[in-house]
């Protein structure tokens, strides 16, 4: 229709088109309430699901509840060999004053000084004066803590600190050395593992023996007395892997009383010390020509000269008694200087330098605290040469004195010393002849049998070792003081530990009875010499003594 | 087919919810035992401490001195004897023979 015929009617008959199908939308209502229900339990399945995924994808309670080790408040313990603390971690408290929040400061300090009264008021009232925040007591007692938590001050601020406590007071000082008020290591293992010590849960296990310290300890400190000595140090160490039982030096100090150690005397003469030690290294020249193949230990020096001109020096031996005519093995035992210049010049520089380094005699070492000397470094000649074969004109540390002759008598394994037990250790490698670390065991065995160090002859231990006696270095030459050393090894049969003892500026001590260990039941009053056959040794001797049981019985039989 | 997928898939959820609560009850059983370790090996530490101090070599020494001057006497390493079972039998050795 359009607007022209708007007034037309027309009217038509109507049909509907209408017709009921009843399955016009195919719609099966019993089906879809099943389908409905589903759908409705599908929903919440899926809910459920997204509800368990969610739980599954956050980290369990257990893991976040596991004690929190806040690192500036945890430092682990560290123990020794056989699980005795050597050190303990315990929580203390500290108590703080800050002066803003006082309210009544005479009552304050009338309440502190009933609490305190041993403490110097008039400092105290000076720092509240100042009105800064400062710490009025350190390491409060549980008791104290109480007390002066009851005067409900809120100026008085509590404060969770770190203490570690030292058991063993002085026996263990150098190598665990101390922390500072931050949680920072600053010496010994405290230093050199203070990240591990942050961080491990378990104690940190030594290699130490705390009872055979105790005894090489007691012996030191006995002899230094007698001997007058300024220091001493001893190191025993096990010669196949390298294990340090034992590491005294004397003096030494109280870590618990945290005294800041300056004076040199406090040194760790076992590791950061760097000497002369004389005639001790006789046996590395000797070895490095067993080793080369350039002499046996039968190999027959004759005519040999009662001294030598090098430059401006005169070498001479120690003892005039020694023969002209010796043999390799009778270099060794008597400790003749020109015998071993001898054997050094078959060697030439490259040869006894090559076998020096070897053995880590040479160079500093590594080591398990940072406190390791560096032997002082100097220029090869042929009068170097001459020197270094009988221990003159080269220095190293006590400790590196230790390894070599535990590669030495190891069968010639190269070790690594070392104080933490459970250490990963790298694989044996052979660095000397067997057979010249079998000669030398010989040798050494007859140096305590028949030569300078009767003294160590301890009954059942087959002692062997060196002395060395060295003047110590001054200005421009050597002074008349005295290094005596002797580095035994035990036993020489099959042997197991090094020992090594220093001391240092002896005195010969009139009153002093030796007693020999020939079976003779000789007494000698007083030290004929300042010798290391008379001072070093009879330490040794006594020292082997007093710990050869234990190491027998709980070392070796194990 | 589609059924069983989906009472599967249900079964499965159910099983899995079942594990978690076991699994959630065990963690926590674990986490109290541990707490109760951990204070008990708080309190060993401190009694091994004070075990320590106390039997220090220094003291132990001490003591000896105290109370058994003359009573304890040095072993010679030769004199030790090692006592061995074999076979029902006593078999007495020289330590250092060994």
């Amino acid at each position: 229709m359009n607007n022209q015929n708007k007034e037309k009617i027309v009217l038509e008959d109507y049909e509907s088109e209408f017709l009921y199908k009843k399955n016009k939308t195919n719609l099966n209502i019993e089906f879809n309430r099943i389908a409905f229900i589903f759908f409705v339990f599908f929903v919440i399945s899926i809910i459920y699901s997204i509800q368990l995924l969610h739980l599954g994808s956050l980290s369990s309670n257990f893991k976040k509840t596991k004690p929190h080790i806040n690192k500036k408040n945890y430092r682990a313990d560290i123990i020794d060999k056989n699980g005795n603390y050597l050190v303990k971690t315990v929580s203390s408290i500290d108590i703080g004053i800050n002066p803003t929040e006082i309210i009544d400061k005479k009552k304050l300090l009338i309440n502190l000084q009933l609490i305190f009264p041993n403490k110097d008021y008039s400092e105290i009232r000076k720092k509240i004066n100042k009105g800064k925040f400062f710490k009025f007591e350190k390491k409060i007692s549980e008791e104290n803590y109480e007390k002066i938590m009851s005067l409900g001050d809120k100026s008085i601020k509590p404060k969770e600190t770190l203490t570690r406590l030292y058991p063993q007071k002085n026996l263990f000082s150098h190598i665990i050395g101390q922390i500072d008020d931050e949680n920072n290591g600053i010496s010994g293992i405290e230093k050199s593992f203070d990240k591990e010590l942050k961080k491990i849960k378990e104690p940190l296990r030594l290699t130490v023996d705390t009872d055979i310290q105790f005894l090489i300890r007691e012996e030191l400190i006995k002899f230094q007395s007698i001997f007058k000595s300024k220091g001493s140090a001893a190191i025993l160490m096990n010669v196949n892997d390298g294990e340090v039982i034992s590491m005294v030096s004397y003096p030494d100090f109280n870590l618990n009383k945290r005294q800041k150690i300056e004076d040199e005397n406090y040194i760790n003469r076992a590791t950061k010390g760097v000497y002369e030690l004389g005639s001790v290294f006789k046996t590395f020249t000797i070895a490095a020509g067993l080793d080369a193949g350039l002499i046996e230990p039968d190999t027959k020096f004759l005519n040999l000269d009662k001294k030598l001109n090098c430059g401006k020096n005169t070498i001479t031996e120690y003892d005039n008694k020694i023969l002209s005519d010796l043999t390799v093995e009778e270099i060794l035992i008597k400790s003749g200087n020109i015998g071993s210049v001898k054997i050094a010049q078959m060697l030439e520089i490259e040869g006894l330098k090559s076998f020096l380094e070897k053995i880590g005699v040479l160079y500093k070492i590594g080591f398990d605290i940072e406190e390791v000397g560096q032997p002082i470094p100097f220029k090869w000649g042929k009068c170097k040469l001459a020197t270094v074969s009988f221990g003159h004109g080269i220095t190293t540390t006590p400790l590196q004195l230790a390894k070599g002759y535990s590669i030495i008598s190891n069968g010639g394994f190269e070790i690594n010393p070392t104080l933490i037990k459970n250490k990963k250790k790298n694989k044996k490698k052979r660095v000397i002849r067997k057979d010249t670390s079998e000669a030398i065991n010989l040798m050494l065995r007859k140096i305590v049998l028949e030569g300078t160090a009767k003294l160590a002859n301890v009954n059942g231990y087959d002692v062997g070792g060196k002395t060395g006696t060295a003047n110590k270095s001054a200005k421009g030459g050597y002074s008349r003081k005295k290094i005596n050393t002797f580095s035994s090894v035990f036993p020489t049969s099959n042997p197991k530990f090094v020992l090594i003892v220093l001391m240092e500026e002896t005195q010969i001590n009139p009153d002093y009875i030796y007693e020999y260990r020939d079976g003779s039941g000789f007494k000698l009053k007083g030290s004929p010499r300042n010798t290391a056959a008379w001072t070093s040794v009879e330490v040794s001797g006594k020292i082997i003594e007093k710990i050869g049981p234990i190491l027998a019985t709980k070392y070796i039989e194990n | 087919m589609k059924q069983i997928l989906l009472i599967s898939i249900l079964i499965l959820i159910l099983l899995t919810s079942l594990v978690k609560n076991s699994t959630k009850e065990i963690e926590d059983k674990i986490f109290t035992k541990r707490e109760n370790t951990r204070l008990l090996s708080t309190e060993l530490g401190n009694v091994m401490l004070e075990y320590n101090y106390l039997s220090s070599p220094e003291r132990l020494m001490k003591y000896k001195l105290e109370y058994f001057e003359n009573k304890l006497i040095k072993k010679e390493i030769s004199k030790i004897k090692k006592i061995t079972i074999e076979n029902n039998n006593l078999r007495i050795t020289n330590f250092l023979g060994n």
